[in-house]
């Protein structure tokens, strides 16, 4: 059952919170019928609501106060804390030598790491510090103990200003939006206020200080009626050097605790020049403090928002709202607050000298002055001493701070970041197939899109790394091994065994660009130079090189045998285009005794570089990184001199290395690493009986990389080849009656393609314990000595024997036809004959239990179909069996029945009809693909069986992540993996 | 009087008009910054090893943002990466430690979740962020809410103007989706 939409989580959520707690479970059930789900959901969640009251709020913004009541600070003993605003926790703390209260403000830790900031701060403390002011909050000094560090300031009991608009005015709205209209404050008492912190002001400016983050709540009010001015300039010295708009929070230092602890404060006092991060000056503080004015008057902030953006649009285009000041209000300070609320700062006020010589006549000017009203005049004592009574002559620092940042929402919703680390998991139809020979990824040299093998082998996906969707590329054959050219706009690939080819990134036809006559593509690289080094496991040549466009390969190494080396594999350019890397196989030993080589294609001279690794790919951060052991490894190099310049560090550990060794991962030019982590490997498989109906019944064989499951035809086995972990391919047997796996082949090569002989006894397979895969037979039950059945310098694989037993019947890679069938007598000369050899590909040939028919897969289509000949006679005719592709073909016991895979997986069947020619009838799908069909170039064979008595199908289940169509592999992309490189491996 | 904009602060300002190479250099080096300093508060082991997320992030945003040029945008975008990358650190050194010392009575990194406590009630860092994956894996956006509010430390009104939806819609989501993580929470440590 999908989850419930989040309108409905919240919506009833909420009404329920609403309503008394008995009450809720009615009202959930009324509104959940049929919705079980969701009324349990919600349920559940008002029970962990109600249950943890406090748990997962918010982390607060201030720090936890490091101070407690009793701590001393040299002669400083904390009383208790204040407040906390973004920018440090305040505390009482009791002068024990002067015997007065101050509050000591702890700064944050930033101060105590940064030696360069710190001594900045106590600079402008000290200038700070040298402004006397009565109307300025002073700084006594700061201290030193506990690992903090702290300024004492003067404590300034009272409200603040904005406690007392709003306590005349009524509350504003969030953020200061326009609360309810209410009074402002007196008209001369605003004055008188506004007076001090001009007489502040200018103070602070003659000495070239600036405030920065004037408004209400950095303003006090003593009880004597004295203005203070807090906090000023300490914004700037959060901030650091230079006079811009500073982003901190402004300090609050209030002892009724701050307004909202937020992180950016508020916009409202913000200059325009600030609220566009442009040079700020006393003319910011002139803005501020005429908002501050203005504020005092009228009960309700000059520019103000539901959110930040609101205001900010407001402070950039929006007229002040001059109705809202009070009919009392002098014209001249209408005209003052026009002047300092300019918007242009070269049209504003300039000196708030000016402004106090405003606010000085407007209050000493008898009633008159003041803009006629409907109501009846009411004298209203503005004499000078009552102001000098109210309020002490103060000089106001007002240099605004620049606002905190706030945000303004032209960009919708912010980008969600690429952080460095994430997995992509592509959708079913697109998934990862991991082929088992090959790297199934590749990255176009800028990092956006990624190529990877999928859909069980059978099509390219191309993804572009910032989205969900891929494009399948199909028409491509058997495709693995994808490479890009270093435009990023042809994908090389091999297809199967038979040929390599190219393909646009954008789709298109695929290009054959050389023939690799059934070896096995061993990697390939293209070069700056438009041409293509390859390499197949071919041991009779190394690298082989063609141009890009196609074309005959021209050889560019060979394996020195006699020197120990095997082969000559998976070979990388350098960016220059002048030499490649390659791995040189040892004849003797496992990949961990294999090496990192250079050859410069000028002078054709091979140098060793790394002795036990493998893959190496040179990084455009300096360094190589290779596989060794089942890890990656970096290690520095120098492009120039082509050398190892340090010790190899492991840099990945996770990474799956596929049979071959072939560590599955691929880095882009610009760093981006992609690889397929383990828990991905495909060590899981296991057996299963299905009927027809799809009912499955486990066979309790233990998980493991089972390919080719033959039944014998006693019914009482089970062939298996079974891959572990280390690379190694072995025939293996199940007891279907003991239910017992024991071990057939011992050998450290490859042993696969079991095939029964008709009584039972023995098992004919190829190895390659002896050379190139060729063909062995064995007794079933382990006695007697191996039998090799033929010597061949190609690779054979037995796939079929004729119920007479007389001849068996098997792939073979040709060279100049690819793979063919090929039949092997089994008595007599023992001389092997081709039976169908064509230059296209054929395999997977099936005797049918009457001895009369062939069926067999061939791709001279342009795609794997199934046909059928007669057999042994091949020569008489040909007819298709499958519609729109199908491998593997399997006959039923009774003849009577032929099955194959389609593409998807999915298993066919078609009936058989009786005559003595062939027909048959259209394909039915019995199964649906979600079982393993193999992969890639490295197992194309059967990989399923038939019960002798045709109602059941033995077929492998898929194991954990890699195979599994149902459970798609996800995909590491590590980006700007140069930076992690550099830092775990550097270069001197 | 001011110096040219340091290369962070150049960075976030060109992403911010749009460049998103100057992302891609950008994340690096804020990671960075932020697990440097995670280090240091994570050297300094206490028994509960608290940590505070928004101070991480503020130390970060200090010493990586030259304050003279840096837009308000730009805070709001630095905020947002940083909490992406705080949940990051958090939860790679939490799952390095528990793979450490697998099985030792493992003491699980706890955030400091309440505003005031004295003794602060963690939550484990490991757990929430499961909980978190699974919270965006149905509800993209409202996990994303919880993020900004919890690791980066933005304000309803903040996260608000990060995501283009009132406070008050902020603040209701927020109440849903913690009740919603606190389920997932209770029921995942039954399991």
């Amino acid at each position: 059952m999908s989850a419930p939409s989040w309108a409905d989580l919240e919506a009833l959520f909420h009404e329920a919170l609403a309503r008394r707690p008995a009450e809720r479970a009615a009202l959930l059930a009324e509104r959940c019928t049929g919705r079980p789900d969701l009324q349990a959901e919600v349920d559940a969640m008002l029970r962990a609501h109600d249950g943890a009251a406090s748990a997962l709020e918010v982390p607060p913004v201030a720090p936890q106060p490091r101070l407690k009541a009793g701590v001393r600070l040299g002669p400083y003993e904390v009383l208790a804390a204040l407040g906390a605003g973004g920018m440090g926790e305040v505390y009482r703390a009791r002068d024990t030598k002067l015997g007065r209260d101050v509050a000591i403000k702890v700064l944050p830790t930033i101060f105590t790491s940064d030696r360069e900031r710190l001594a900045r701060f106590e600079r402008e403390a000290r200038m700070l510090a040298a402004l006397n002011h009565p109307h300025i909050g002073a700084i006594y000094g700061f201290e030193e103990s506990h690992g903090l560090r702290a300024l004492v300031l003067e404590l300034v009991e009272g409200p603040t200003l904005a406690d007392r608009i709003a306590r005349r005015a009524g509350p504003l709205g969030p953020a200061g939006a326009p609360g309810p209209k209410g009074p402002g404050l007196h008209v001369d008492e605003a004055l008188g206020i506004a007076t001090q912190i001009a007489d502040a002001l200018e103070a602070a400016h003659d000495k070239g200080i600036i405030h920065r983050d004037l408004k209400p709540a950095n303003i006090k009010i003593t009880p004597a009626g004295v203005v203070k001015v807090l906090d000023f300039g300490l914004a700037k010295i959060y901030a650091g050097d230079g006079a811009g708009p500073d982003l901190s929070q402004s300090p609050t230092v209030t002892a009724g605790g701050t307004r909202d602890g937020m992180i950016l404060g508020t916009a409202a006092y913000m200059s325009p020049e600030q609220a566009r991060a442009q040079a700020v000056d006393k003319r910011s503080d002139i803005w501020a403090f005429g908002c501050v004015l203005y504020e005092m008057l009228t009960g309700r902030t000059a520019f103000g928002g539901e959110t930040i953006s609101d205001t900010i649009a407001a402070i950039l285009d929006r007229q002040v709202n001059w109705g809202a000041l009070p009919e009392t209000t002098p014209s001249s300070i209408r005209r003052l607050l026009q002047r300092c609320l300019e918007k242009d700062p070269k049209r504003r006020l300039h000196d708030i000298a000016d402004a106090r010589i405003e606010l000085d006549e407007a209050l000493t000017t008898p009633s008159p002055e003041t803009a006629p009203v409907a109501s009846p005049t009411i004298v209203r004592p503005t004499s000078q001493s009552r102001r000098i009574a109210a309020f002490a002559t103060v000089a106001l620092v007002a240099a605004s701070l620049a606002a905190i940042a706030v945000w303004l929402a032209t960009r919708p919703i912010l980008p969600l970041p690429r952080v460095s680390r994430f997995t992509i998991t592509p959708s079913s139809e697109a998934a990862l197939t991991i082929s088992g020979t090959d790297r199934d990824l590749a990255i176009t040299p800028d990092g956006t899109r990624i190529v990877y093998v999928g859909a069980n082998g059978s099509a390219l996906f191309v993804r572009a790394l910032d989205q969900i969707e891929a494009t399948r590329l199909t028409g491509l054959g058997a495709p693995h091994g994808p490479f890009l050219s270093p435009d990023g706009q042809w994908i090389g690939f091999t297809d199967g065994t038979t040929a390599l080819k190219k393909v646009a990134l954008n789709g298109g036809p695929a290009v054959t660009l050389a023939r690799t006559d059934g070896a096995g593509p061993r990697g390939a690289t293209w070069g700056p130079d438009d041409t293509v080094v390859f390499a197949t496991n071919n041991t009779a040549t190394g690298l082989q090189q063609i141009p890009a466009a196609g074309g005959e390969p021209t050889v560019l190494t060979r394996p020195n045998r006699a020197g120990g080396e095997a082969d000559h594999l998976w070979p990388e350019f350098l960016p220059d285009g002048e030499a490649v890397l390659f791995t040189i196989t040892p004849t003797i030993g496992t990949l961990d005794a294999a090496s990192v080589a250079i050859l410069d294609l000028r002078t054709g001279i091979q140098t060793v570089l790394i002795r036990g690794g493998s893959h190496a790919h040179y990084m455009r951060s300096g360094h190589l990184v290779y596989g060794a052991a089942g890890t990656l490894r970096a290690i520095p190099f120098d492009l120039a001199n082509r050398a190892v310049i340090g010790p190899a560090v492991p840099v990945v550990r996770e990474v799956v290395t596929t049979p071959t060794g072939t560590p599955d991962a691929v880095v882009a030019n610009d760093g981006t690493l992609v690889y397929v982590p383990v828990g991905a490997a495909a060590d899981g498989r296991t057996l299963v009986w299905v009927d027809r109906q799809g009912r499955e019944e486990p066979i309790t064989a233990p998980p493991r990389a089972y390919a080719y499951p033959r039944l014998a035809p006693d019914g009482t086995r089970l062939a298996l080849t079974i891959t572990d972990q280390e690379g190694d391919v072995d025939i293996w047997l199940w007891d279907l009656v003991r239910a017992m796996l024991t071990r057939v082949t011992f050998d450290p090569g490859v042993d696969t393609y079991p095939v029964w002989t008709p009584d039972s006894r023995r098992l004919l397979f190829s190895s390659d314990r002896a050379g190139a895969r060729s063909l062995f037979g064995q007794a079933a039950d382990g006695t007697g000595a191996i039998e090799r059945l033929t010597e061949s310098r190609n690779i054979q694989n037995p796939t079929a024997i004729s119920p007479d037993s007389a001849r068996l019947v098997f792939t073979e890679n040709v060279p100049g036809t690819g793979e063919d069938v090929m039949t092997l007598p089994l008595s007599g000369n023992r001389r092997a004959a081709p039976l169908i050899q064509t230059p296209f590909v054929e395999r997977n040939a099936e005797v049918s239990p009457d001895g009369h028919w062939l069926a067999y897969q061939a791709n001279d289509s342009g795609q794997f179909e199934i046909y059928v000949r007669p057999f042994p006679d091949v020569t008489t005719g040909r007819w298709q069996v499958s519609t729109g592709g199908g491998t593997r073909p399997l006959w039923a016991r009774n003849g009577q029945e032929l099955f194959y895979l389609a593409p998807t997986g999915a298993l066919m069947r078609v009936g058989v009809e009786r005559g003595n020619t062939w027909a048959a009838t259209p394909p039915v799908t019995l199964l649906e693909g979600r079982y393993y069909a193999g992969a890639g170039g490295l197992i194309v064979g059967r990989t399923y069986d038939v019960s002798p008595d045709g109602r059941r199908f033995l077929m492998i289940k898929p194991g954990g992540g890699t195979d599994s169509t149902a459970a798609p592999t996800g995909l590491v992309v590590v980006q700007n993996w140069f930076e992690e490189l550099k830092r775990l491996v550097p270069r001197n | 009087m001011s110096s040219p904009p340091g290369d962070v602060t150049r960075l976030l300002l060109a992403w911010s008009n749009g460049d998103r190479d100057a992302l891609e250099d950008l994340v690096p080096v804020v990671y960075g910054e932020l697990r440097h300093i995670a280090v240091r508060y994570f050297h300094h082991e206490r028994p509960d090893q608290t940590l505070q997320a928004t101070a991480l992030v503020h130390e970060a945003y200090f010493k990586l943002i030259d304050q003279n040029h840096a837009r308000w945008q730009n805070r709001a975008q630095f905020f947002g990466v940083a909490a992406q990358l705080m949940r990051r650190i958090l939860v790679d050194h939490a799952r390095a430690r528990v793979a450490a010392k697998r099985g030792g009575g493992m003491t699980p990194i706890t955030l400091i979740d309440v505003a005031g406590a004295s003794s602060p009630r963690g939550v484990d860092v490991i757990a929430l962020d499961d909980a978190l994956t699974r919270l965006t894996s149905l509800y993209p956006e409202q996990g994303r809410l919880v993020e900004l509010r919890y690791f980066g430390g933005l304000t309803i009104e903040e996260t608000g103007e990060a995501m283009s939806i009132s406070p008050a819609t902020v603040k209701r989501q927020w109440m849903v989706a913690r009740a919603w993580l606190l389920r997932d929470l209770k029921s995942e440590a039954n399991v």
